[in-house]
């Protein structure tokens, strides 16, 4: 019971993450129809602004972090206006757009090294504090993570249920030319998946570095492979979609540990248990989880 | 008559010119390129081991002067690998391709190491001395006998380790081993389950951990289960720097029963990954073999005072001399010329010694065609037949309680 309870806990701290860095790639995917391969860069971003407010300036830490998700928005805003937006109005196709995407995220890679350095950085938090949960060690900083993350999921998942704008992305993302001929702003929607898409990245990246405790300039790069399989999970393009495939490809990975499961899958097979559950989820369901709704457009 | 004399003057002067000059008179120029880390968690040690190839280079060009030997040795560029194996392919790539090295000194890591030799290196005929690759997988690569290394192999630190361990705790206990997936990581964690059970032991858990992971807690779980008598950490410092308060929030780990490898040999390194982690650790680092080491360093510090010392510099120094000497002894730069002259300078043909410090004399015995042992600042080991290091040192380190490493002279292990 206590391994079931800190593998399941490991679980959801892994997911959570996983699910807010998948549902800003979504929305721009939905969107924009960009797969967008330099979100891995903008959870870097974000942790190192959050380490230069809050370690260097020695700014409050809940303030750094607004700091760095406003500078998230403010990045991809500016991309929007100097790169996408006169790529979409070239009608440039999708495989340009992934391409340009990836310039962007071997530019910034380079940026962010220069102008933070690499070597390993991490929060001014006690990192190796824990709770005792019926024999289970709950990490301090995970614990953090997971009630913010829970927080910021279902805060996502109403601002796209109820908000007006929320609504505007999710008809646009259905069917774009019909949003646009019944008054939908898409230049207001399009913004708004941006600021939204890089306040998430920066957002996940605090998180990320407080659930690793440290962190240096290559840790986005490295989790961008799991963030898309999230993505894919959940459908491409489906916001709620790829919360739930951010959460479940988590739980996967921690859970296969488990003695039941053939005395527990080494760990270094993690990955494999991921795409595995992956493939297996996409032979019965093509389109990811929540294809249905994709079948219905 | 006097036309005559006159050519025969100008005959015997040419001949007596000539004869002077040393056998290789025009001179080889060879272009040498390194793989280090220069930026990431092996930066220190990246950033010493380009240092001490450069300096190498400036030495050996310094003395070829001197012994009037023609031709050149340089370093031409030096490439960042952050010890990443797809980044040394890239940089391999870049050095052979566009800067049209003949030699590469690095990479430092095993993972780099076997992928730049795999893609790069090997298919393109170019020699590479790697300068602290370790893993055992080396020795079994098939390189066309192209690759070489000055830090001794893995198969004999894992040995050092479970002789450290057995002191330490003694015999026919258990330990648990957690090591990077990665060819490092895996080799070693095998050599150190071998020799324990062999020396009668158990291993409750061996865990592998991919460095890329996004969480370490479930790992740290794992490695701790089972109430080992000790455990054996072989990891890198930019990894470990997660894995380790995860280990620490499993409330099951000590540090003090706990072994590492060199990596950890780093006081800034135990800093950084924090020394309430890291107090009472103990570990296994190699340690040169080589003639006047001190000399060594403060000659370096000498000239490069910018560059901060590590334990494993002077590996790059004896790496971009031996390949200098080799292709001076070659007359060629020819990667097979090459390596079959690595040999011929490092002792494996037998020749006597000639000391770093004497490396006007190991230039002008290279020029001659003269098989010596090149005694490095490093290692004074000839490469055997798969071009590994035949010799090795290691010792037994321990961190404080302030995150400071000490060492005792006697309780090293020679092989």
């Amino acid at each position: 019971m206590t391994d079931l309870i800190q593998y399941l806990f490991n679980g959801l701290v892994a997911g959570s993450i996983f699910a807010i860095a998948a549902v800003g790639i979504s929305l721009v995917y939905s969107v924009l129809r960009l797969v967008n391969f330099a979100a891995g860069d903008f959870l870097t971003l974000g942790a190192f602004i959050t380490y230069y407010f809050s370690v260097t300036l020695e700014l409050n830490f809940v303030l750094s972090i607004l700091i760095s998700m406003l500078a998230g928005m403010g990045i991809s805003w500016f991309l929007e206006l100097v790169l996408w937006r006169k790529l979409r109005r070239n009608k440039a196709g999708t495989l340009a757009l992934f391409l340009v995407a990836t310039g962007v995220a071997l530019m910034l890679r380079p940026v962010i090294q220069y102008l933070f350095g690499t070597q390993v950085r991490k929060f001014n938090v006690d990192i190796l504090k824990t709770y005792d949960f019926f024999g289970a060690r709950i990490a301090h900083t995970q614990l953090i993570v997971l009630i913010f993350a829970t927080a910021s999921i279902i805060t996502i998942a109403l601002f796209m249920a109820k908000a007006r704008i929320g609504k505007d992305m999710r008809a646009y993302a259905n069917n774009p030319s019909l949003a646009a001929v019944s008054g939908i702003n898409v230049d207001r929607v399009v913004v708004a998946t941006w600021l939204i898409s890089g306040a998430l990245g920066s957002l996940a990246g605090v998180f990320q570095g407080l659930v690793q405790g440290q962190f240096n300039n290559a840790m986005g790069e490295s989790l961008l492979l799991s963030f898309f399989a999230a993505v894919v999970l959940g459908t491409i393009g489906d916001a709620y979609g790829a919360l739930l495939g951010g959460l479940l490809l988590g739980l996967f990975m921690e859970l296969s540990q488990l003695g039941i499961f053939f005395g527990g899958v080494p760990s270094n097979y993690k990955p494999v248990v991921a795409f595995a559950a992956l493939v297996l989820v996409l032979l019965f369901k093509p389109e990811g989880i929540f294809g249905y709704r994709a079948r219905k457009v | 008559m006097k036309a005559k004399r006159s050519i025969f003057a100008v005959g015997i002067t040419a001949a007596m010119v000539f004869s002077s000059l040393p056998a290789n008179a025009a001179g080889v120029d060879l272009k040498i390129g390194t793989i280090h880390p220069l930026t990431g968690g092996n930066a220190d040690y990246g950033i010493g081991l380009t240092t001490a190839a450069e300096f190498a280079a400036e030495s050996v060009t310094k003395a070829m002067k001197k012994a009037k030997v023609a031709g050149s040795c340089k370093i031409v560029a030096s490439e960042d690998d952050q010890a990443t194996p797809a980044l040394a392919v890239e940089a391999a790539t870049k050095l052979v391709k566009s800067n049209k090295v003949h030699a590469i000194v690095g990479p430092l890591t095993s993972g780099s190491t076997v992928s730049a030799a795999q893609s790069v290196t090997v298919p393109n005929n170019v020699v590479m001395i790697a300068t602290a690759a370790s893993s055992p997988d080396i020795t079994k690569f098939k390189d066309k006998d192209l690759l070489f290394r000055t830090y001794p192999s893995d198969a004999f630190q894992g040995k050092v380790i479970v002789a450290a361990l057995i002191k330490a705790i003694g015999k026919g206990l258990t330990i648990n081993i957690g090591a990077r997936n990665d060819s490092f990581g895996t080799a070693l964690a095998n050599v150190v389950t071998n020799e324990w059970v062999k020396a009668g032991g158990d291993i409750g858990r061996k865990i592998l951990w991919n460095p890329e992971n996004a969480t370490f807690d479930s790992e740290a779980k794992a490695v701790t289960e089972g109430d080992p008598d000790a455990w054996v950490i072989i990891d890198f410092p930019d990894t470990f720097a997660k894995v380790g308060p995860a280990l620490v929030r499993t409330g099951k780990w000590d540090a003090k029963k706990t072994f590492f490898t060199e990596a950890m040999y780093d006081e800034a390194v135990i800093e950084t990954i924090g020394v309430d982690i890291m107090a009472g650790a103990r570990g296994t680092a190699a340690k040169s073999i080589g003639v006047k080491s001190d000399s060594w360093k403060a000659k370096r510090k000498a000239a490069k005072p910018d560059t901060k010392e590590t334990f494993v510099d002077a590996s790059g120094y004896d790496a971009t001399a031996l390949l200098c000497l080799a292709a001076i002894h070659a007359k060629s730069t020819k990667a097979s010329d090459i390596s079959k002259s690595l040999r011929a300078v490092s002792g494996s043909n037998g020749g006597k010694n000639i000391p770093w410090t004497k490396m006007k004399a190991a230039i002008k015995a290279a020029a001659a065609g003269k098989d010596f042992a090149y005694q490095g600042a490093w290692t004074t080991a000839k490469f055997d037949e798969n071009g590994d290091s035949s010799g090795a040192l290691f010792r037994v380190f321990s961190i404080d309680a302030n995150g400071k490493l000490s060492s005792k002279d006697g309780e090293d292990v020679r092989f």
